[in-house]
């Protein structure tokens, strides 16, 4: 099933749903202590599809895990609708890279998606009606009853995804998601992503490292400097409905890639000679 | 860690202590530690401990040894050729479960209280073990490298020697090192319940004159042994196997 | 009944042909037995006629409810007490990584004591009885599962626990779900050991400590030098001990259906 290419530039209200104050993460206590999150500022709105890129090496995924209260920052805070987040917000679903090892085995599609739906004392019936929904949104409804073992790559990615979906979420934070699959799944997951934005209304953190996808997807793209790090640049992206044909022949598209890959470029180099 | 560990040994003790000296165990069934720890220096001063333990490393290591003669060159055969395979896996399925225990009623029909009986013990037992490894072993050979040794015409021999028996040398370990757990277990069982000279027989005497200390003593000997061969198998293995790659050093 | 495609003929024939090898070779060994000791004149080693007749006397079926099934019994009670314990303990020591490494030592000490040697202990504190063989079984049954459980536990991918987390899965469907589940090649393969044990050890307890039992049958007659009735027990031995191995790998193969192309790791 191929989603209809979803619409940029929503409504986004002026409070941030999600604000990273002053994150600073290191690693360990001695000599041996790793500064990895030096200072990281950003805002997240309602709505809103933020793409974080960076060089590798430069803590997206540590940024993530603090964001989404799995890691507690050395300093400064995170702040969800208001709270500071110090352990998992139930408000927030997390799509983790590796799908393969996040997907319970032994369980069925739609146990997997059913999980998360237990923690909300959600009845049986109901839990029933939104995985169904979830799995047909993603395009999965007639697997409900097989196993992941059975599905390719491509089809538990988006069992993890719906399993977010029926999470219902304020903010749905993706680490990496499409790093591990081939480039047409990647391109048709990707659609899906943005459809499902649109369908629920959903706020959106994506990390990846691939700069044509943060700006295919984005509203907006930050990008991160190498470690220790912080924010080198938010870019924002306005190229209207995607489309990955459309979308990516845009001369805009192509201005707005170089322009991140001169900043990661640039910053890959200062690494280079500082060393 | 280290400080952490010493921790919770002592405090293992310290309950063992607690529980034996209240009273909510009689001393008549356990000794406490610090009776054992008193009867532990004439005890080992004795040349009966010795003997006995003599005794029981003897048919350990006795029987180990007779087994991995005839148990792992067999298993490699057997794990070599499908049509062998197929043939005896039933049997060896079979045999391999009959619990070793069972053999001690006859072994003390055939051989009365003596070592020999504790030793048909210790083989019946620890071939199954080796015998599955080994097949396993045989089996699991890489068959690229079968393939290479193949086509640069290595004689038979060659073949069993240096790709085969190198290849299954890890799963032999494994066989070894259970083998190894299980022959004591069953040195120990026998003279215990057979009355064979070991640590167990000495075990059962003192429990019969009502030696509880001692009985305690010649307990925490058998766990010390278990322990120390245990350990050595491990350390042999290391040493032995350090060439495999990925080998958990 | 039409002709069956070549493909399919073949592969029946090839099993009928794999399992005529397999039982070839016991078929050969009871057949040399028989004959070879058919006009035995040996104390030790009676004709396998008289053997077989003495297993029909007393197995088949006049003992069988009297020794037979209490011995089972108490092998099932043992085993089902020693799968909580090992599983529950397992689970709590394989959670918190520090405690499992502290503890480390000790449980390899009492892993490595042979349990034969703890059984006078155990018969001083419980006397002789259906207590004794069962409280054996459990201890000795209780380790393999417990130790296998700790390092299942703790060999949990780690992104299994962020999910829970993540998620706020409650700690109970988490146990029962996510942990238990996740573990259970390593607790199969810690029971596997803890069923052969077991069988191991509940004969042991019987030669030291019953008042009734396979066991106890196979040493009542020893002591009176019945020795075809010794060798009658044997054979009931392997006979149940091959029965129960192959119950178990039936229940492993049902519950780790779903574990396919997962490591089976076993101590």
């Amino acid at each position: 099933m191929k989603p209809a290419a979803a619409t940029a530039d929503p409504q986004v209200s002026l409070t941030p749903l999600i604000s990273v104050r002053g994150l600073v993460k290191r690693y360990g206590t001695d000599d041996t202590a790793r500064l990895v999150l030096d200072d990281v500022n950003l805002e997240v709105h309602q709505g809103q599809f933020l793409c974080i890129v960076g060089p590798s090496g430069a803590g997206k995924t540590t940024l993530l895990r603090c964001m989404a209260g799995l890691l507690p920052p050395t300093a400064g805070e995170t702040v969800l609708a208001g709270v500071t987040v110090t352990k998992p917000p139930p408000s927030v679903a997390l799509v983790f890279q590796d799908y393969s090892r996040s997907l319970l085995p032994w369980m069925s599609v739609r146990h997997n998606v059913e999980l998360p739906l237990l923690s909300k004392q959600i009845p049986r019936a109901e839990r029933h009606r939104r995985s169904a929904e979830a799995l047909n949104a993603v395009g999965l409804g007639t697997s409900a009853g097989r196993y992941p073992a059975e599905l390719s790559g491509g089809m538990q990615q988006r069992v993890a995804i719906a399993r977010a979906l029926a999470y219902r979420p304020a903010a749905l934070l993706m680490d990496e998601p499409f790093a591990s699959v081939d480039a047409q799944t990647r391109a048709d997951l990707e659609d899906l992503t943005l459809y499902v934005r649109e369908a629920y209304g959903m706020t959106v953190v994506l990390v990846t490292h691939d700069i044509d996808e943060a700006v295919y997807l984005g509203d907006e793209v930050v990008v991160l400097s190498g470690s220790p790090t912080r924010v080198r640049e938010r870019i924002a992206v306005p190229l209207g409905p995607r489309d990955q044909l459309a979308t990516k022949s845009l001369p805009e598209f192509t201005a707005l890639r170089s322009q991140v890959l001169q900043l990661i470029r640039r910053d890959r180099q200062q690494a280079h000679a500082t060393d | 860690m280290l400080l952490l560990r010493l921790i919770i040994i002592l405090a293992a003790i310290g309950v063992w202590q607690l529980v034996v000296a209240s009273g909510a165990i009689s001393q008549d069934v356990v000794a406490a530690p610090a009776a054992v720890a008193r009867e532990l220096p004439s005890t080992l001063s004795g040349s009966e401990f010795w003997s006995a333990t003599w005794a029981t490393v003897h048919t350990w290591a006795i029987g180990l040894i007779i087994s991995m003669a005839y148990a792992i060159p067999v298993g490699l055969l057997l794990g070599s050729n499908d049509v062998l395979y197929r043939m005896f896996r039933f049997t060896i399925d079979f045999l391999r479960t009959i619990p070793p225990v069972a053999l001690i009623p006859l072994a003390l029909l055939l051989y009365g209280a003596t070592m020999k009986m504790s030793l048909l013990l210790v083989i019946f037992g620890s071939t199954g073990p080796l015998l599955l490894q080994s097949m396993y072993g045989a089996q699991h050979v890489d068959p690229q490298v079968h393939e290479f040794a193949r086509a640069y015409l290595l004689r038979r021999r060659d073949i069993a020697w240096r790709v085969v028996l190198p290849s299954a040398a890890p799963f032999i370990a494994t066989g070894i090192r259970i083998s190894a757990t299980m022959s004591l277990l069953l040195a120990v069982g026998a003279e215990l319940i057979g009355g064979s000279p070991g640590l167990g027989a000495n075990i059962t005497f003192a429990a019969q004159l009502g030696d509880i200390p001692q009985m305690c003593a010649y307990i925490v000997a058998c766990a010390a042994l278990g322990a120390t061969l245990n350990l050595g198998v491990i350390a042999l293995e290391r040493r032995a196997l350090a060439w495999v790659p990925g080998h958990r050093g | 009944m039409g002709t069956r495609p070549p493909r399919m003929k073949a592969r029946v024939t090839d099993h009928a042909r794999n399992t005529t090898l397999e039982l070839l070779l016991p078929a050969i060994l009871l057949g040399a037995w028989w004959f070879v000791s058919a006009g035995s004149t040996s104390q030790y080693f009676p004709a396998l006629s008289t053997i077989l007749a003495e297993f029909h006397r007393v197995w088949l079926f006049s003992h069988f409810s009297s020794d037979a099934v209490p011995t089972l019994e108490h092998l099932a009670v043992g085993i089902c007490v020693a799968t909580v314990i090992g599983i529950a303990v397992g689970v709590a020591l394989g959670s918190v990584a520090l405690l499992a490494d502290a503890c480390a030592p000790v449980l390899e000490l009492v892993r490595a004591t042979p349990i034969v040697a703890l059984l006078p202990i155990g018969l001083l504190l419980l006397g002789i009885g259906p207590r004794f063989q069962i409280a054996v079984i459990v201890y000795g049954a209780t380790w393999p599962i417990l130790l296998n459980t700790v390092d299942g536990v703790r060999a949990i991918d780690p992104v299994l626990r962020d999910l829970a987390r993540s998620y706020q899965v409650p700690r109970l469907v988490q146990l029962f779900k996510i942990t238990i589940p996740a573990a259970s090649p390593n607790i199969m393969a810690g029971m596997r050991t803890a069923v052969s044990l077991a069988v191991s050890v509940v004969i042991f307890s019987e030669l030291i400590g019953a008042t009734n039992g396979i066991g106890y049958q196979i040493l009542q007659a020893q002591h009176m030098f019945a020795v075809s009735e010794v060798w009658a027990g044997m054979i009931l031995l392997g006979i149940l001990g091959y029965l129960i191995n192959v119950l178990f790998r039936g229940v492993e193969h049902l519950v780790l259906r779903r574990h396919r192309g997962r490591r089976h790791p076993s101590r």
